[in-house]
């Protein structure tokens, strides 16, 4: 069957917290803002499962701290793709410092001991710590003791895992923000046929996206089952 | 009260401002055109909430008055009467008689204190440019916009002004077109808005004067274009223009030159027996050839052949024929140039040498 191919337009959002779903995790949005702003904690550890959205938050903070004209500093560590420690020199002179996958660096020796460094620099400073994980501080296979012990210090927060019909919400709020629109049967349907969990369900509205566009039509329940359809013969 | 106006003054305007006044309307009062008459002027205005022109038409010495009439009806009275015609309008109450020559209408009014405001935030952009070069800046982008996306932002236009740059961008997710150019007097700014499509179909309409200058300011919100004596605004889109410029960024194969008319005249010819539905084409590059064919359901084919100077590997590319004779009737040079990606993804038709505008097409899986 003869098929257009659509452009490939590309949504570069500004991950900010005003575009991100709460659920049922507004409490702890509310201390991550606190923290940057200089009110809340000097540190929190955010973990929760892949899809959750801790990426998401973590740049929120770097975009608050950019309003508050704060200095600040993100970077999102790949487990077997570690940068040299230089990154961390001189960073300790950042307010606002964010480290996604702070996991990634358990068993290395020599990023163990560069961190634990930098966090005692930056900790005397008095500037804020936000780190990001997919497991609780005391789960971390960090080798160096007093580096884990550190790590507890601050403020712990395990990220929610949405309800369906949170789910459903999420993807319609995520969707209307790519400027189409997913009605709640279509959500339904995709959770209880599709996946539920969010990381997957992130991938494919993309390529929802793209299936609209190239067939210029909305995405209702009939044009979903046949995209699937067709998706699984593919 | 009354008032003289003669008809070729006033037609134009009306048929301007009728023109943005919606068939159906769930406020009556909004089928009605606002005549206010001041000393010595007579502005009108007309406007679906969305988009609004106001023009002000110079008449003699006048009382003030204001009141509204059926647009759509007072139009079709003034073009059919006679050229030169002078039109007496009195008003009396709830009723104004239009009357000219041995004519004479009777037609009901809604209180002008009715009229709704058009909502305008404050206009915090300006920017000057010439309406000759604006108008073909349109001209050469509305035809890719989508009519009925679900996508706000494709059924409107991208203008983006940066500093000394403008540039414009419509798409409706299977082709897209850029105009850029420059500005004579830099804006001294960085913006990007997106004009609802019905405004920007409004706005060609009225740039008829390619001479005079334009002072187009905009919020956020809003847009307002000042014409001589019209004033065209309209609500923008409220969406953000998501980011196209990763289909430039990629290897293309040595472009191709064809004569725009041999290639518009064999695409006519050859879309006659393309599916009626896809309109799916087929290009067949080989050295110094391009052929070009299509076939039906009903087994019907066509095949064209046109010399090019197209050097590499032998390549087939399928396209929309629609598509492709929209961008090539947009081409104002007599050679038009096609580049296709080298990985086949997509084609960009444009000018040889100006490039102020380009036309990209994506392909088709046959």
């Amino acid at each position: 069957m003869a098929e257009q191919l659509p452009l490939l337009f590309e949504h570069k959002f500004n991950l900010t917290f005003a575009n991100f779903y709460p659920g049922k995790n507004r409490e702890i949005i509310g201390h991550l803002k606190d923290c940057v702003s200089g009110t809340g904690e000097q540190q929190i550890y955010l973990w929760g499962n892949l899809g959750l959205g801790k990426s998401h938050l973590l740049q929120a903070c770097c975009q608050l701290a950019q309003e508050l004209k704060k200095t600040t500093f993100y970077y999102s560590f790949v487990a077997d793709a570690l940068p040299s420690t230089e990154i961390l020199s001189g960073l300790e002179e950042y307010e606002v410092v964010c480290f996604d996958n702070i996991d990634a660096i358990a068993e290395t020796s020599d990023w163990e001991l560069a961190f634990f460094n930098f966090y005692n620099r930056h900790r005397d400073r008095g500037f804020k710590l936000i780190l990001s994980s997919n497991c609780p501080p005391n789960w971390l296979t960090i080798r160096l003791p007093d580096l884990k012990t550190r790590l507890n210090w601050g403020l712990t927060l395990k990220l929610q895992e949405l309800s369906d019909q949170e789910s459903i919400e999420a993807l319609a709020f995520k969707a209307k923000q790519m400027g189409f629109e997913i009605n709640p049967t279509v959500g339904r349907f995709l959770l209880s046929h599709y996946a539920r969990d969010l990381a997957s369900l992130w991938r494919l509205l993309d390529r929802l996206d793209h299936a609209t566009l190239a067939a210029k039509r909305k995405l209702t329940l009939p044009f979903l089952k046949q995209f699937l359809s067709q998706d699984e013969s593919d | 009260m009354k008032y003289i106006i003669n008809r070729e003054q006033l037609l134009v305007p009306l048929q301007q401002i009728v023109s943005v006044i919606e068939k159906r309307q769930t406020m009556p009062i909004l089928s009605n055109v606002l005549m206010v008459f001041r000393e010595n002027t007579l502005v009108m205005t007309g406007t679906d909430l969305e988009v609004q022109i106001v023009t002000e038409i110079a008449i003699e010495n006048t009382t003030f008055a204001e009141i509204t009439l059926p647009a759509r009806k007072f139009l079709d009275i003034c073009r059919l009467l006679p050229t030169g015609a002078d039109i007496k309008l009195e008003v009396a109450d709830d009723k104004v008689k239009v009357l000219s020559g041995r004519s004479r209408f009777i037609l009901s009014t809604l209180p002008a204190e009715n009229y709704p405001e058009f909502s305008e935030t404050e206009l915090d952009h300006r920017f000057t440019i010439n309406a000759g070069l604006f108008k073909k800046a349109l001209e050469k982008t509305v035809f890719c916009m989508a009519s009925q996306d679900v996508r706000y932002y494709l059924n409107g236009l991208l203008l983006n002004i940066s500093n000394s740059r403008i540039k414009l961008v419509a798409s409706d997710g299977h082709r897209l077109s850029v105009f850029e150019d420059n500005l004579a007097n830099p804006a001294g700014y960085e913006a990007r808005i997106i004009l609802p499509r019905k405004g920007v179909m409004e706005l060609v309409r009225l740039l008829d004067d390619p001479q005079i200058q334009l002072a187009i300011e905009f919020s956020s919100n809003n847009i307002r274009v000042t014409i001589n004596n019209t004033i065209f605004s309209a609500k923008l889109v409220d969406a953000k223009y998501p980011d196209f410029n990763r289909v430039f960024h990629q290897d293309f194969l040595t472009p191709i030159h064809i004569q725009r008319q041999l290639l518009k005249d064999a695409l006519t010819r050859v879309a006659i027996l393309s599916n009626e539905k896809y309109k799916g084409v087929t290009f067949d590059l080989s050295s110094d050839s391009l052929k070009i064919s299509a076939h039906n359901p009903e087994h019907e084919e066509a095949e064209e052949e046109i010399v090019t100077d197209y050097v590499g590997e032998p390549l087939s590319i399928a396209f929309n024929v629609q598509y492709v004779l929209d961008a090539i009737s947009n081409i104002d040079s007599e050679i038009s140039e096609l580049t296709i990606a080298s990985n086949s993804s997509c084609c960009i038709i444009d000018e040889p040498e100006t490039r102020s505008y380009r036309f990209i097409v994506m392909p088709m899986r046959l």
